[in-house]
């Protein structure tokens, strides 16, 4: 069934790849997982800032 | 996958295994089956779980305070950058992977990581890894971590693994360092501390790959990997061996004489210590058939062991409060 396969080349972008189900979904995992990880750095960012502003933040003068 | 063929001309010339389809037009190559487990497996778990471990205790006996958040900033990036070396190693030594029963089911030889993808992967969490650690730890410990990640993966792999009988000695630095680095992250600088962490675990190091080593000979002799017991042979292994073990006895009980090991440590070190001296003795004792095979695995076994409980009593007594025994200073 060409409707749930996904079409994409080989390496030297010659030659089509066919990807099954199950491979697609390890790539959707593998996308997630990624995307997971970003975000959890993201928000280790956002804390630590917080950590090391601390109480800074309330003494600041505008 | 039974259509992945490999092109094993790697290692110093560029390491290049690869995963590729067996020239069958509209093949799947190898790699698309690599699931995160796969991606999980080349940042080698196991030893990344000894660094955490190592690299937690550096930062507990040290002196200050860390913010929790902080302390688990420093322990991530320490993980991963040691996994990341892990990938790196993987994808240099593909090809000797390849030939090794140990580890012909690593991602890449197994065919379903490309060792580009390996290569990439490992490249990107080392950057990421000094990064983080530099933007919110602090730039000793990332500068530290940084040159862990380059000895490992340019001085140990790339160079000496396969120059060198000595290549676990000098590139077992890149495994000892991981106290160094728990302890700068609380601090910003070094002491002597943490550097007697360091020497103990690299000395440890030679006895616990050369056990395993002796054991192995066949793979490694087959990879072409320049292991002691290869180059010099069994009976030289084993001599280096119990120089090794006797030098690193005392050694371990070196943080009871500096003040930063207390009681418990004392006698995990004595009774440690006497414990990895009697299995060296019986690898030195007995060189041939069952009994020679069975004393090897049995001193890699309780190598790991060893490391593990002498850095876990001076963290259980960190986290007891119990007062440094300090007998002579």
């Amino acid at each position: 069934m060409t409707e749930d396969k996904d079409m994409t080349t080989d390496e030297d972008g010659a030659a089509p790849v066919t990807l099954t189900p199950e491979q697609q979904a390890r790539l959707r995992r593998r996308n997630i997982a990624v995307a997971l990880g970003l975000i959890a750095m993201v928000g280790l960012f956002f804390a630590m800032t917080l950590v090391r502003l601390g109480g800074n933040v309330a003494d600041r003068t505008y | 996958m039974s259509d992945i063929t490999y092109t094993q001309n790697g290692g110093s010339n560029g390491a290049s295994v690869s995963a590729s389809p067996r020239g069958l037009k509209g093949a799947t190559p190898g790699y698309m089956e690599a699931d995160i487990a796969d991606y999980f497996a080349l940042l080698k778990p196991r030893v990344m779980s000894l660094v955490i471990f190592t690299g937690l205790v550096g930062m507990m006996i040290a002196p200050g305070d860390i913010h929790p958040l902080t302390a688990f900033t420093a322990l991530l990036c320490i993980a991963v950058g040691a996994g990341a070396s892990g990938a790196l190693n993987m994808w240099w030594d593909a090809d000797i992977d390849a030939v090794m029963d140990r580890t012909v089911n690593r991602p890449i030889p197994k065919g379903v990581v490309s060792a580009q993808s390996a290569a990439a992967f490992g490249a990107t969490l080392s950057a990421a890894s000094v990064f983080v650690m530099a933007a919110l730890v602090g730039y000793v410990p990332a500068a530290l971590l940084a040159f862990t990640i380059l000895f490992y993966v340019v001085v140990y792999t790339m160079w000496l693994k396969r120059a060198t009988s000595q290549n676990i000695v000098i590139g077992g630095l890149a495994g000892a360092l991981p106290p160094a680095i728990g302890w700068a992250a609380v601090t910003g600088g070094l002491a002597l501390e943490p550097l007697v962490l360091v020497a103990i675990i690299f000395m440890w190091t030679p006895p616990h790959f050369w056990a395993l080593a002796l054991v192995r000979n066949d793979d490694y002799t087959r990879a072409g990997v320049p292991m002691l017991p290869v180059v010099a042979g069994p009976d030289a292994t084993r001599n280096q061996i119990l120089l090794y073990s006797l030098l690193l006895v005392p050694l371990g009980a070196m943080p009871l004489v500096l003040g930063f090991g207390g009681v418990v440590y004392a006698v995990a070190s004595i009774g440690l210590g006497a414990g990895f001296l009697t299995l060296a003795v019986n690898v030195w004792r007995y060189r041939t058939g069952a009994l020679a095979h069975k004393s090897a695995m049995r001193l890699f076994g309780f190598s790991i062991f060893y490391l593990f409980a002498l850095f876990a009593s001076l963290l259980i007594e960190r986290m007891a409060g119990l007062a440094p025994f300090a007998p002579f200073v």
